[in-house]
């Protein structure tokens, strides 16, 4: 197993938001990934090993859904925590996040992006 | 006998009869006529005979007198039966004529009788008979007379024969045939008077006009010898029939019993006689077919011919194939050329004269017949109606109208043109006629009946199936409708799911960047990068405007035929609405042999809501429990308490398993992703349920659930003021 960094991997296909939420992950200091949408995510997670993942679920291509399912299907990144970060925060949704595996599940809206670092942060924190 | 005393006989004996018959059968005028016509050439026959028959010289002389009486008023007779026949008594001339005609007849009557002036000497000729000798003046005139009224008679007749047409022209015709051979074979009769002793058997063809005569008059409608003919041939052969067998029998019983009056005999006669009774029939039979067959074979076994055809006609419901079966028959059997079928609108009053009238007599009317009612003086008021009827039977070419009468009602009528080679119509044939017109009239009526019950059933089964259809259009464009406000439910829904998450999207970066502003960690950031979320800002703001633009306009799309925005929101009877739905449903509880009961509250509970959506959503969870339910009932109930109204619907079904139940509203688990998990349709009736009473302000749904012994939902939705 890959040595397991302390960084985070962020699965987004928004370049806005990856610029505001890198900014945001920098200003915390935090070592962060950006990954271009879920095809490039599922790569990354496997070749950077990050200390959690924080994943759209609206994405072109693989969406949230099969990201999730792939990462818990695979051994190499089935521990790794994801925090399902969304505009799509339906109950329902979260519930069947959760269901898949998912750590924790976030709207875009309630957790503001320092909030969201600090969050991380509490991962990096943990042993 | 001698053959002048035979020809006597056979003139007087029929001709007797005849005149008899003739006054006892008929009332009118022209019959009387005839029948003392006839009895003054019996008068001669009769006188002839005994004339013959007598060797005293003396006594002789008193029968010629009396034979005479006949011989004067032969002419007489004659000339005034033409008058009447021609109905040339209109006119005073002829009256006039009539009046001279008696007067003269009877002056030579009085010579004859009681005066020598007339006849005076007999003469023994042919070693026979006694025969007037001497013709006297008186004689010579009555002879002038005689010719003359018998030529004036025949100008007469043959004037008329060829102006009149039809029947009339073939009496005439009859009328002179028998007239010429009469008159020029007892003319005959007159030549010893002059001493030209030729023998005066020719006497015998004055026999032969009162017959063609007779017939002519009674048959004057129907006049066809070849039907006489084949009468007499009948007749004849079983009368010949009967007398051989009798001859057969006598010499047979005397060979055998040695006389006929044998006790033996009689009962071997009596054996006879009971053979010769079933035999009889089969020998007329026979001959019938005979004549028939070989003789007359044009002519027609009527019985047989009715018989036939109401059989065939009892086959047959088809207007059509009736009609063409009646004009079929009668156009063979009587060889005419024209038939045709007119049917009437029994509920239309006709205005057609003709049929009119056949209507108003029920009896044939013939063309021939019309022509002397038309010239008939009794009936001179009627005289411009019946013309009608002539011109109108003329223009047709018809010969006789046939009524068709069913239960004392005109159906319609056969027209009949004329026979093949303009013969008449004969007795049979029209007695043939009436009865198949009544059985064609029968048949049709029945077929008509047949027809209005084939047609009402038709109508029937149409406006059925019209109806049946209707239902079924309606039925499916309710299922259409509620498949449609399902399929704009879920559009709605995905609508909403997709607009919210567009516009969260943008919301988010916005809120986030300024939030981190707020924070003041931006401020701590490069220029550029401050810049540039600063331009996201700006760049999401625009988003938003667009993406509230692009709802707009969506919305805009769909207002036709869905709108949540003008959603009516009514106080809704909750009872009316139950009952609709259960009865709505009821037809397919009965299908699956359920009990679906509900029972309206009598405190009547009201709800502020759109009534189409609330009644969707109740609608969908009582099909649900209906679906999910194989026996016992499905209930609905309405409650309420202060703050809300409350509805169960309550199943015996099969419940729902313990693992699934969390998942009972998910649509969402079933879908794949975000964008397509709204296209998967199934299970969306509870979705779309939940989602209506849960667009009510604090309604809610909940339901319990036993596996195997059912379900109870719970709507409850709050009191609201509108």
């Amino acid at each position: 197993m890959a040595e397991e960094k302390k960084q985070v991997l962020m699965i987004e296909d928004d370049s806005d938001q990856m610029f505001l939420y890198k900014s945001a992950f920098d200003l915390q200091k935090i070592p962060s990934v950006m990954a271009n949408g879920g095809e490039v995510g599922i790569e990354q997670a496997k070749r950077w090993h990050p200390k959690v993942i924080v994943l759209d679920i609206v994405m072109e291509g693989v969406d949230g859904e099969e990201v999730l399912k792939r990462l818990k299907a695979d051994p190499e990144t089935k521990d790794i925590p994801v925090i399902v970060f969304t505009n799509l925060d339906k109950k329902p949704v979260k519930e069947k996040f959760m269901a898949l595996g998912a750590t924790e599940f976030w709207g875009k809206t309630e957790l503001m992006p320092m909030a969201l670092a600090a969050k991380v942060q509490d991962y990096f924190d943990r042993r | 006998m001698n053959l002048f005393s035979l020809s006597g006989l056979i003139i007087g004996l029929p001709c007797f009869v005849l005149g008899i018959f003739t006054l006892l059968k008929s009332q009118k005028r022209l019959h009387y006529i005839w029948a003392i016509f006839s009895l003054s050439v019996a008068t001669w026959g009769f006188g002839s005979y005994i004339i013959g028959s007598i060797t005293d010289s003396n006594s002789v002389a008193i029968w010629w007198r009396l034979a005479y009486v006949g011989v004067i008023l032969i002419p007489a007779t004659l000339t005034i039966f033409v008058f009447e026949f021609l109905r040339l008594t209109q006119k005073k001339l002829f009256v006039v004529l009539t009046w001279f005609i008696y007067l003269v007849t009877t002056i030579f009557l009085f010579l004859d009788l009681f005066t020598n002036l007339f006849i005076d000497q007999v003469r023994y000729i042919f070693n026979q008979f006694y025969y007037l000798s001497e013709s006297t003046l008186a004689y010579n005139l009555f002879l002038l007379w005689f010719f003359g009224l018998i030529l004036y008679c025949h100008i007469k007749l043959i004037q008329s024969y060829k102006t009149s047409t039809g029947i009339v022209k073939d009496q005439i015709k009859y009328i002179l045939f028998a007239t010429i051979i009469g008159f020029a074979g007892g003319s005959f009769a007159f030549l010893p008077v002059y001493r030209i002793d030729i023998y005066p058997i020719l006497n015998l063809t004055i026999a032969i006009s009162p017959f063609l005569i007779t017939y002519a008059i009674f048959r004057y409608r129907f006049m066809d010898l070849r039907v006489l003919a084949r009468h007499v041939f009948i007749y004849l052969g079983s009368a010949v029939f009967a007398y051989v067998i009798f001859y057969l029998v006598s010499i047979l019983e005397t060979k055998l019993f040695g006389s006929i009056y044998a006790e033996n005999s009689l009962l071997f006669g009596t054996l006879l006689a009971i053979t010769f009774i079933f035999l009889s029939g089969r020998i007329l039979e026979l001959l019938n077919k005979i004549a028939d067959k070989y003789l007359f074979s044009g002519l027609h076994n009527y019985q047989q011919t009715i018989n036939h055809l109401t059989s065939q006609l009892t086959y047959h419901t088809d207007l059509n194939e009736i009609n063409e079966l009646i004009t079929k028959t009668i156009q063979e059997i009587m060889g005419i050329k024209k038939v045709d079928v007119a049917l009437v609108d029994p509920k239309t009053k006709t205005k057609d004269p003709l049929l009119k009238y056949l209507g108003k007599t029920q009896h044939p009317v013939i063309l021939e017949e019309l022509y002397l009612l038309v010239a008939d003086n009794h009936l001179i008021d009627q005289r411009e109606d019946l013309q009608i009827l002539v011109s109108q039977m003329e223009k047709m070419g018809a010969l006789v109208c046939l009524p068709l009468v069913s239960n004392k009602r005109l159906i319609g009528s056969i027209i009949l043109g004329s026979k093949l080679f303009n013969d008449p119509f004969t007795s049979e044939d029209l007695e043939l006629l009436v009865s198949l017109s009544s059985q064609a009239g029968i048949a049709i009526d029945n077929a008509e009946l047949y027809k209005e019950v084939k047609d009402f059933n038709k109508t029937l089964k149409q406006k059925v199936n019209e109806q049946t259809m209707s239902l079924q259009d309606k039925t499916k464009v309710l299922e259409e409708q509620a498949e449609h406000l399902k399929k704009l439910l879920a559009m709605r829904s995905e609508f909403l799911d997709i607009a919210s998450h567009q516009l969260k999207t943008p919301i988010s970066v916005i809120s986030g960047t300024i939030s981190m502003f707020k924070e003041g960690s931006v401020q701590k950031m490069p220029v550029e990068t401050q810049n540039k979320l600063i331009d996201n800002i700006y760049q999401k703001s625009l988003k938003i405007s667009q993406i509230i633009r692009d709802i707009l306009q969506a919305s805009e799309f769909d207002t036709e035929k869905f709108s949540f925005v003008e959603k009516k929101i009514v106080p809704v009877d909750l009872n009316k609405m139950l009952t609709e739905v259960i009865t709505d449903n009821q037809a397919f509880a009965n299908e699956k042999k359920l009990q679906l009961i509900f029972t309206p509250n009598p405190a009547n509970p009201q709800v502020n809501s759109d009534p189409d959506y609330l009644e969707q959503a109740i609608a969908n969870l009582v099909d649900n429990a209906l679906k999910y339910t194989k026996e016992g009932k499905v209930e609905v109930l309405l409650d309420e308490n202060p703050q809300s109204i409350i509805i169960k619907v309550k199943d015996t079904g099969v419940g729902i398993p313990k693992d699934d139940q969390t998942r009972m509203f998910g649509k969402f688990e079933r879908a794949k992703n975000a964008v397509d998990m709204y296209t998967d349709g199934s299970g969306l009736g509870l979705f779309i349920t939940k989602e209506i009473i849960e667009a009510h302000p604090g309604g809610t749904i909940v339901f319990a659930s036993e596996e195997g012994k059912g379900t109870e939902f719970t709507i409850t939705i709050p009191k609201t003021k509108k």
